[in-house]
């Protein structure tokens, strides 16, 4: 498959490899994850336009980050439910 | 004005996740095969001293951040978390498996590192998530003789020294003091970030130096011993009535009233 822009492939394989890490700790599972982070990016396989690509790139970043913050509240709900009996 | 050179213990627990079960014996809580984390409070200890270097809040600048772990051979996993999160390096004092070293002992290791170091801030979470002791970094300040600016919520630097705004019952009490100095961390100093992977990629090739208790001449010796652990009693539903007459004589019944 020649790439066009092996900068830009790179960069969707990057952050595809950041959200698998982050699926790792996903409350329902990694086995739930993984395949609808699959079949996420492989529905966009077919896309050959740079801005699409960026697009769906930084669609996948903004998931990254709503993540990330799920994890967060989620570890503070939790600590501050067990600690912050006054 | 002397750059900062902050060591930061952190430990390997149970995750916060984890429901934890007591073993068979109910001598301690099952740990084979249960999923293990930084503690939470750790996490916020490893962020602030990388967030003090980053947004350059001292004017003598963070010479070093030295991560510091005491457990089983699996608490290099966290060691890499902490080096991955911004720590330049980190120390691992490697016990047996299954082996509880006891926040004294914890401290006594501490005060030989920080002399070893020439640290002059120790930055720990305020308790650990496992046996919530909470000792540790006073023991450590009891231990140096210096201050100790505990359950920090905010810390800022300025001409009059370190100040600490630290969370007590019914809201915040400012402290200062100058270095060296020990924090404890609490719960709403920071947002620990998430290790990206360049970022693991990278603390891979951060040294850890392995050191003994014996080589640093402290006793992991136990001064207290379990006698048993055991789960506390399931929650009793509670009942319902039909009215506030019915409320009044379940109350009088109860001895409430």
């Amino acid at each position: 498959m020649t790439t066009p822009n092996p900068a830009l492939r790179r960069e969707v394989i990057a952050i595809y490899k950041e959200l698998l890490n982050l699926g790792k700790a996903y409350p329902l599972g990694y086995d739930y994850f993984r395949p609808r982070l699959h079949k996420a990016f492989a529905s966009n396989a077919s896309l050959t336009e740079e801005k699409d690509i960026r697009k769906g790139v930084e669609r996948a970043e903004f998931v990254k980050k709503e993540i990330e913050a799920l994890y967060y509240l989620k570890k503070y709900r939790s600590m501050r439910q067990r600690y912050d009996k006054l | 004005m002397s750059a900062l050179r902050i060591l930061v213990p952190v430990k390997r627990v149970i995750d916060y996740a984890v429901k934890p079960r007591v073993n068979k014996a109910q001598t301690a809580i099952e740990t084979a095969g249960v999923k293990h984390s930084m503690n939470p409070f750790d996490e916020l200890s490893i962020e602030e001293s990388v967030r003090i270097r980053e947004k350059k809040s001292y004017a003598g600048g963070v010479e070093e951040i030295i991560a510091l772990s005491i457990g089983p051979p699996k608490s290099v996993d966290v060691l890499r978390t902490a080096m991955a999160m911004g720590a330049d390096r980190s120390i691992f004092v490697e016990v047996k498996d299954g082996e509880e070293v006891e926040p004294l002992a914890v401290g006594k290791i501490i005060r030989r590192l920080v002399e070893k170091e020439k640290i002059n801030m120790v930055m720990c979470g305020k308790q650990s998530i496992d046996d919530d002791s909470g000792q540790t970094g006073q023991i450590v300040a009891g231990l140096m003789g210096w201050g100790a600016a505990t359950q920090a919520s905010k810390v800022s630097f300025g001409e009059g020294g370190v100040s600490v705004e630290k969370e007590v019952d019914g809201g915040t009490e400012t402290v200062r003091s100058q270095l060296p100095m020990v924090i404890t961390t609490d719960l709403r100093l920071n947002e620990p970030r998430y290790a990206s992977l360049p970022n693991i990629m990278k603390a891979k090739k951060k040294k850890i130096d392995k050191i003994t208790a014996e080589e640093l001449g402290v006793s992991l010796e136990k001064r207290l011993k379990t006698l048993k652990v055991i789960e506390p009693p399931p929650r009793k539903g509670g009942g319902k009535v039909e009215d506030v007459d019915g409320m009044i004589a379940k109350l009088k019944e109860l001895g409430a009233i």
